[in-house]
């Protein structure tokens, strides 16, 4: 992928999405690396008995997708200083996550070029399921 | 932890004390954490491969049992004895959430080598008594002398 250059993007842009989709291997891979074993993510009848539909995904899995959404965009010479998001609503394994970013301010400052977002996760019927804001310095042209 | 076990003490056909466990779903993700083992025959109950192959539930992996014998066979040796050589075979699937029951019995000793030495036959059994993970084991043991 081509680097993105400051000039070229502008407040109300929409960056490349990226889709997921997590399989419960990967949940369980999730659970092994971060050390969260809890059993909604992998347990369908502990997760029913909690009074869960099913099983869901890990939010901060899903940080980690938006994650890899900025820093694929930011590029090689782009940096992503600042990056929260809330877990405001529940996804499934085997369902698509729609990862969506869209630039709300570009200004420069002490040298630098810096660009906020707001980002999220997003369900296939439009839900917005893990909002948040992200803050990206990218290289300029000049 | 349990008492040291002295080779003077140790006949042939002495049993070893049974271990009893049940995997949950967590441990055998906790185990594919640990192991490496990442098969979704472990912890997917959709896994379309057991439907495939007729298999009822997530079957519990075989070196999970191999460690469970393992507990066995070194709670056996103590602290001050050593297992030179121990071993199983996967010959059944067992299953999760169903008791696995580890056993063991003393077939020889001998001294040798200024060793004392005892060979241990070693399994995992299931509810049927089924063994599905037979094993055999040789340990060093302390002498009281």
């Amino acid at each position: 992928m081509g680097q993105v250059y400051f000039e070229d993007v502008n407040t109300g842009d929409e960056i490349p999405q990226l889709r997921k989709n997590c399989s419960t291997q990967q949940l369980v891979l999730w659970a092994a690396g971060s050390g969260d074993f809890y059993q909604i993510h992998y347990d369908k009848d502990f997760a029913q008995s909690t009074g869960l539909k099913g099983l869901i995904v890990h939010g901060a899995l899903k940080n980690a997708f938006l994650g890899q959404l900025l820093h694929d965009w930011a590029g090689e010479a782009g940096s992503l200083r600042k990056f929260g998001c809330a877990y405001r609503g529940m996804d499934e394994p085997d369902q698509d996550i729609i990862c969506r970013g869209v630039i709300t301010k570009k200004y420069s400052e002490g040298g630098e070029h810096f660009i906020e977002l707001d980002v999220w996760t997003e369900k296939p019927d439009g839900t917005k399921t893990s909002p948040g804001t992200a803050l990206v310095t990218l290289p300029g042209r000049g | 932890m349990a008492e040291q076990t002295y080779y003077e003490d140790v006949k042939e056909g002495q049993e070893l004390p049974e271990i009893k466990i049940a995997p949950d779903k967590q441990q055998l993700v906790k185990f594919a954490a640990g192991s490496g083992d990442f098969n979704p025959l472990h912890f997917d109950e959709k896994f379309p491969m057991l439907k495939a192959m007729g298999i009822p539930d997530n079957i519990t992996h075989g070196r999970f049992k191999y460690a469970q014998v393992g507990r066995a066979v070194f709670a056996f040796a103590g602290y001050k004895g050593r297992v030179k050589r121990f071993g199983v075979s996967y010959r059944g699937m067992d299953f999760i959430n169903q008791t696995i029951t580890v056993k063991g019995v003393v077939t020889a000793k001998r001294q040798e080598g200024g060793e004392n030495i005892v060979e241990l036959d070693v399994w995992t059994e299931n509810d049927e008594g089924k063994k599905t993970t037979p094993g055999t084991a040789v340990v060093a043991l302390p002498s009281r002398g």
